[in-house]
C-alpha cells in the first residue's frame, strides 16, 4: 500500500487517471445512495432547545418537524381573558357601531366576495380559527388555514422550500408559521431599501 | 588596450580541481569588472534600473499588492504578462541548439552559447517575475516537494516550476562544462554534453507548453481555453525568440571580437520568418473563431480588439502589435529585404515588440474580462509595477551581459586558465 | 467496510489528497522548526533587551507560524498547538480573548445549499451578515457574496446589475446571489501549486491561509468568481471582530492571501445555519446536510426543479437554485 501511495504519480502518467476518478461516483448518485436518516455527525441545533414550539401537523414525504409557536408570541392571548362573549354575539350586539377593537387591522388580502373576518375566524369562539368547512384550527397551527388556498406554498414550507427556518440545519428542525412573516390580513411583503449598496467598483 | 597576463601556464597545471575552480572564478570577476567605457555605461545603467525596480518592490513588500493595479477581477497583470512572453523567450534558445549539435552546423556553432546564455537570462527573469508577483514570497518555500508540498501532477504551475528550474540548471551546467573545459584548454567531450543537448530540446519545448496549458487548462477562462494556445504560444516564441537573438547577436558582433557568420544569422533569420508566418495563421484562426459568430464566449476578444460599451483601454494596444508583426512579417517574408542587414533587424525589432504585446498584454489581461459574471473591470499598471518590471528587464539583462563576457573571450580563445590576450 | 467509512473514503478521495504518511518528515519538519525557534527566540531576546516580553512573546509566536506546515498534514495535536498559537498571538496583540477552533468535519455529513429565486428581493441582509461574521477587510470593501439584478426575460448576467442601491424588489427584474458554491469537482484545488486550498470530508472547500503563497492560480480558475485576495493588509474595526473562529475559516487573515466563502464553518460544524441563511428574512436560503434524507436541502432537490450555474462545466456544485 505504502508502495502503491509512493508511485501513484507514474500510475497517472501511464493510465492517465487523475486523482479523485478512480471510483465514478457522482455527487448526485452520492446524494442518493444515502438513505441513512439524521445521521448528522452527532450534531444537533442547539437553539431550537430554547424556542416555545409545537410538533407540526404531518406531511406526506416531510420528516417530522417543529413550528413556531405563534401563542407564544402573540400580545393578547388567549382571547377570553379580555372576551367572555361569542364572537357571533359580539357582532350582533355592536352591529351598526363603530368598530371599537381592531380597528387599526386593514384588510388587504383578497376581495369580499372571496374571504371576510369569518372566513378564517371562528364565529363560535375567538382562541380558534377555523377551515372553510368550520373545523377548528388552533393559532399554532394556523398554516393549516392558510394551506387551504395556498396549497403549494404549504407543500412547500412543509418541505423547506418555502418560509423560513429559525434554528440551525442539524435537527430539530423549527420553522416560523406562516403569519411569522405574512401578516394575514395585509400579506403582500412591502417593499424596502437593501441593508448594503452593491459593491461599487472602482475600475 | 591590453590586457595584463595573469598568472603563467606552468605554475597552473599542477593547480587542483578546486584550485581551477577558483582561478575561473577569480578570472570571470576580473572579466566582468573590466571593460570599456560603453560597457561600463551600459552596466551602471543597469544597475540604476535595478536599484529603481528594488526600490519600487520594497513599497510592494510593505504595502502589499494593492499598490498595483491589479484587483479582484483581473489577478494577474503586468508581471505574469513578462513571464509569459519571457518563457517563450527562454524556449527559442533551443532554435540554436538543435542545429549546432545534432545537425552539426558549423554557423550554429559560435552562436549557440549566446543563446543559452539568453535562455538563462530569460530563465532567471521569468522566476523574477513569479516572486515578485505572489502575495507570500517569504513562503515559497512552501513548494519544495519534501519540505513542504508540491501539487504535482495536477497544478500546471507545479509542472512549470518544475521545467522552469530544470531547464534553468540544464542551461546552466550544460554550457559551463563546455565554456570550463575550453578554460582549461581541453575540448569538451560530447558524451557528456550531447544528452544534456538532447534532453534540453525536448525540455525547452516543454516549459512552453506548459506554461502555455497553464491557461488553456483552465474552463472557467474561455479565451484561453483553446487547444490552439499552446501551439500559439510555441509560433510566437519561436518568431520572437530567434528575432532578439539576431539582434544581440548583431551587438555583440558590433562590440566585441566575437565573429557570426551571416550564414548563421541568415538561417536564424529563416526560422523567424517561418514562425511568425505560422502565427499569423493562427491569429487568423483565432479571429475567424470568436468573430464569425460570436457568443459570450468570445466576450474577451471583443474587449481586446473593439472595446465594450466604452471600456477599450487594451484597443489601441493590440492593434498597434497587430500592424508591429504584420509588418515585420512581410518584410521578412521579402527575400532581398530579410537579408539586408538593416531592414532585417528593423524588423526583428517590429516583430520582438509587436509579439511582446500580443502575447503580453493580449493574451493575459483579456483572459480576465469579463469576469466570470460578464461585469468589465479594466486593468491599469501603476508605476511600481513598471519600475518592477523594468528592474527585472535590466536584471534580465545584466545577467546575460554577465554570462556573455564570461564566456565570449573563453569562445574566442582570448581567454585561457591563466592566461588572457587581447 | 460499512456505509459511513465507504462515504468517507469516497469523499476523501474525491478530495484527491493523497494523504502523507511518512511520520519522519513531520518529525524532521517539528524539531527543525522547534530548534530553530528556540535559537531564534534566546537570539532575539539576546539582541533586543529593550524589547518588550509581550513583543517578543508575540515575535516567537509569529517564528513558529512560519514555520508550520501544511494544515491538512497536521495531526490533531499539531493542530491544536497551532489554534492555540493564535490565540495566544490575539490575546498579546489585542488583549482580548479570541476563540479558534480546529473542529473536524463531522461524520456522514455533506452540505448543500439552495437559493430560491422567486423569494430573493435583493435585500442584500445576506451581504451584511456575511461580512460581519467573516472579518472581512473593511477597506476594500470585500464581499463573498453578490447579489445580481437581472433583468427578467432572460438569464443573462452580463447585463445584470450589482451595484444597484435603490427599492427592491424593481419592476421587472428578478434577484441572483453568487458566492463559492464548494464544487464537488473544484477547479481551484486542482490547480493549487502548494495544496493550500482542498475539500474538507464535508464538502467545504478551504484554503490555509498559512500556506497561501498568494500566486492567485486558484482565482484565474474558478468560473464562478467565488474568490478574494487580500492587496493589503485587512483592516476590522476591533469592536466589530467575531471572536468566535476556525482556522479554515474566519480567523483574521493577513496580506498576501486568498480567502472565500467557508459556509461559516465556524457556525455550520457546531450545527448552525451559515450567516447568510439566518439572515435572509425571506427564507430564499437553504442549508442542510446532503446525506441526510430528512434535510430541507434533499427535499428541495427531489421535489423542485432545481438547476446550477455554468453546469456544463462540470464542476458539480454545491449549490443550486430553484424558482417557486
Amino acid at each position: 500500500m505504502g508502495t502503491l501511495r509512493r508511485i501513484w504519480p507514474l500510475i497517472f502518467l501511464l493510465t492517465g487517471c487523475t486523482p479523485g476518478s478512480q471510483e465514478e461516483v457522482s455527487l448526485l448518485g452520492r446524494v442518493e445512495r444515502a438513505t441513512e436518516k439524521n445521521a448528522n455527525g452527532g450534531l444537533t441545533s442547539r437553539a431550537a432547545e430554547s424556542m416555545p414550539t409545537v410538533p407540526a401537523a404531518e406531511f406526506p414525504g416531510v420528516a417530522p418537524f417543529l413550528v413556531l409557536a405563534r401563542t407564544a408570541v402573540m400580545e393578547k392571548f388567549p382571547c377570553e381573558k379580555c372576551h367572555n362573549e361569542p364572537l357571533a354575539q359580539l357582532i350582533t350586539r355592536s352591529k351598526g357601531e363603530k368598530k371599537k377593537a381592531h380597528w387599526n387591522i386593514e384588510f388587504d388580502h383578497v376581495s369580499d366576495s372571496v374571504m371576510r373576518c369569518a372566513t378564517c375566524h371562528a364565529e363560535r369562539t375567538m382562541a380558534q380559527l377555523e377551515t372553510i368547512n368550520h373545523q377548528p384550527v388552533p393559532f399554532d397551527h394556523s398554516y393549516q388555514v392558510c394551506g387551504q388556498c395556498h396549497s403549494r406554498q404549504l407543500a412547500d414550507w412543509a418541505g423547506g422550500a418555502h418560509g423560513k427556518r429559525l434554528d440551525g440545519w442539524a435537527p430539530p428542525r423549527v420553522v416560523e408559521n406562516c403569519a411569522g412573516c405574512h401578516d394575514p390580513h395585509r400579506p403582500a411583503i412591502a417593499k424596502r431599501w437593501p441593508a448594503r449598496a452593491g459593491r461599487q467598483s472602482p475600475h | 588596450m591590453h590586457q595584463a597576463l595573469e598568472g603563467h601556464d606552468a605554475g597552473l597545471k599542477g593547480l587542483s580541481a578546486s584550485g581551477m575552480l577558483r582561478q575561473f572564478v577569480a578570472d570571470a570577476v576580473s572579466e566582468i569588472t573590466h571593460g570599456g567605457l560603453p560597457y561600463h555605461i551600459w552596466m551602471a545603467v543597469l544597475t540604476f534600473l535595478m536599484c529603481c525596480g528594488a526600490f519600487a518592490y520594497s513599497i510592494q513588500l510593505r504595502e502589499g499588492l494593492a499598490v498595483t493595479g491589479m484587483h479582484d477581477h483581473v489577478s494577474w497583470g503586468l508581471y505574469i504578462s513578462n513571464f509569459t512572453f519571457l518563457v517563450g523567450v527562454a524556449a527559442a534558445a533551443v532554435v540554436l541548439v538543435l542545429p549546432t549539435y545534432i545537425l552539426h552546423d558549423i554557423d550554429f556553432k559560435r552562436a549557440v552559447l549566446i543563446g543559452e546564455a539568453v535562455a538563462v537570462s530569460a530563465v532567471v527573469m521569468c522566476i523574477a517575475f513569479v516572486v515578485v508577483d505572489v502575495g507570500g514570497p517569504a513562503r515559497l518555500w512552501h513548494l519544495i516537494p519534501g519540505i513542504g508540498v508540491l501539487n504535482w501532477p495536477r497544478s500546471m504551475l507545479a509542472w512549470d516550476i518544475i521545467v522552469l528550474n530544470g531547464y534553468l540548471w540544464l542551461n546552466l551546467s550544460i554550457p559551463f562544462y563546455i565554456i570550463y573545459s575550453r578554460y582549461q584548454g581541453k575540448e569538451p567531450s560530447p558524451h557528456i554534453y550531447l544528452p544534456g543537448v538532447l534532453l534540453s530540446i525536448f525540455w525547452a519545448v516543454s516549459i512552453h507548453l506548459v506554461t502555455a496549458f497553464l491557461y488553456a487548462g483552465l474552463p472557467a477562462r474561455p479565451y484561453w481555453h483553446s487547444a490552439l494556445l499552446g501551439p500559439r504560444f510555441l509560433a510566437t516564441a519561436f518568431s520572437a525568440g530567434p528575432a532578439l537573438m539576431i539582434l544581440i547577436l548583431a551587438v555583440i558582433h558590433r562590440y566585441t571580437a566575437f565573429r557570426i557568420g551571416s550564414g548563421t544569422i541568415q538561417k536564424l533569420a529563416l526560422v523567424t520568418t517561418v514562425a511568425a508566418q505560422i502565427s499569423l495563421i493562427m491569429l487568423v484562426s483565432e479571429l475567424f473563431k470568436e468573430f464569425y459568430r460570436a457568443t459570450h464566449h468570445s466576450m474577451s476578444a471583443q474587449y481586446l480588439f473593439f472595446g465594450i460599451e466604452g471600456h477599450n483601454l487594451l484597443t489601441p494596444w493590440i492593434w498597434t502589435a497587430i500592424a508591429l508583426v504584420v509588418a515585420a512579417t512581410a518584410i521578412l517574408s521579402i527575400n532581398p529585404l530579410r537579408r539586408r542587414a538593416g531592414t532585417l533587424y528593423t524588423a526583428c525589432a517590429l516583430l520582438f515588440t509587436g509579439i511582446l504585446i500580443e502575447k503580453g498584454l493580449g493574451t493575459i489581461i483579456p483572459g480576465f474580462i469579463p469576469e466570470p459574471w460578464g461585469k468589465i473591470h479594466e486593468y491599469t499598471p501603476t508605476w511600481i509595477e513598471l519600475a518592477v518590471t523594468m528592474g527585472i528587464w535590466a536584471l534580465g539583462a545584466f545577467v546575460f551581459t554577465v554570462l556573455a563576457k564570461i564566456a565570449i573571450p573563453i569562445e574566442t580563445g582570448q581567454r585561457r586558465a591563466g592566461s588572457r590576450t587581447r | 467496510m460499512d456505509p459511513v467509512q465507504k462515504l468517507i473514503q469516497i469523499s476523501e478521495a474525491q478530495a484527491g489528497r493523497p494523504v502523507d504518511s511518512t511520520v519522519d518528515r513531520r518529525a524532521a519538519l517539528s524539531i527543525l522548526g522547534a530548534a530553530l525557534s528556540a535559537g531564534l527566540g534566546l537570539m532575539q531576546t539576546a539582541c533586543n533587551p529593550l524589547a518588550s516580553a509581550a513583543d517578543r512573546e508575540k515575535a516567537r509566536l509569529d517564528w513558529e507560524a512560519f514555520f508550520q506546515k501544511n494544515y491538512w498534514l497536521m495531526s490533531n495535536a499539531e493542530k491544536t498547538e497551532t489554534v492555540e498559537r493564535l490565540e495566544r498571538l490575539h490575546q498579546a496583540q489585542t488583549g482580548k480573548t479570541v476563540r479558534v477552533s480546529s473542529a473536524a468535519a463531522p461524520q456522514n455529513v455533506l452540505y448543500g445549499y439552495a437559493f430560491n429565486v422567486s423569494t430573493c428581493r435583493g435585500y442584500m441582509d445576506c451581504v451584511r451578515a456575511c461580512v460581519a461574521e467573516n472579518n472581512q477587510d473593511r477597506r476594500s470593501d470585500m464581499r463573498y457574496i453578490r447579489i445580481h439584478e437581472l433583468k427578467k426575460g432572460q438569464l443573462s448576467f452580463e447585463s445584470a446589475n450589482d451595484e444597484f442601491f435603490h427599492e427592491v424588489p424593481a419592476a421587472g427584474h428578478f434577484y441572483m446571489g453568487t458566492q463559492c458554491f464548494h464544487c464537488q469537482n473544484p477547479p481551484c484545488v486542482d490547480v493549487c501549486p502548494t495544496q493550500a486550498t482542498w475539500m474538507e470530508p464535508d464538502g467545504i472547500v478551504v484554503v490555509d491561509y498559512n500556506w497561501c503563497i498568494g500566486c492567485r492560480y486558484c482565482m484565474a480558475a474558478c468560473p464562478y468568481d467565488a474568490r478574494r485576495f487580500n492587496w493589503a493588509d485587512p483592516v476590522i474595526p476591533e469592536a466589530d471582530v467575531n471572536l468566535n473562529q476556525h482556522y479554515l475559516g474566519n480567523r483574521l487573515r493577513k496580506k498576501g492571501v486568498v480567502e472565500k466563502c467557508t459556509f461559516c464553518i465556524q457556525r455550520t460544524r457546531a450545527g448552525a445555519n451559515p450567516a447568510c441563511v439566518e439572515a435572509c428574512p425571506t427564507g430564499a436560503r437553504i442549508f442542510g446536510n446532503l446525506l441526510d434524507p430528512d434535510s430541507e436541502i434533499r427535499w428541495v432537490l427531489g421535489n423542485k426543479n432545481v438547476f446550477r450555474l455554468k453546469e456544463d462545466l462540470g464542476t458539480e456544485p454545491k449549490f443550486w437554485y430553484f424558482m417557486d
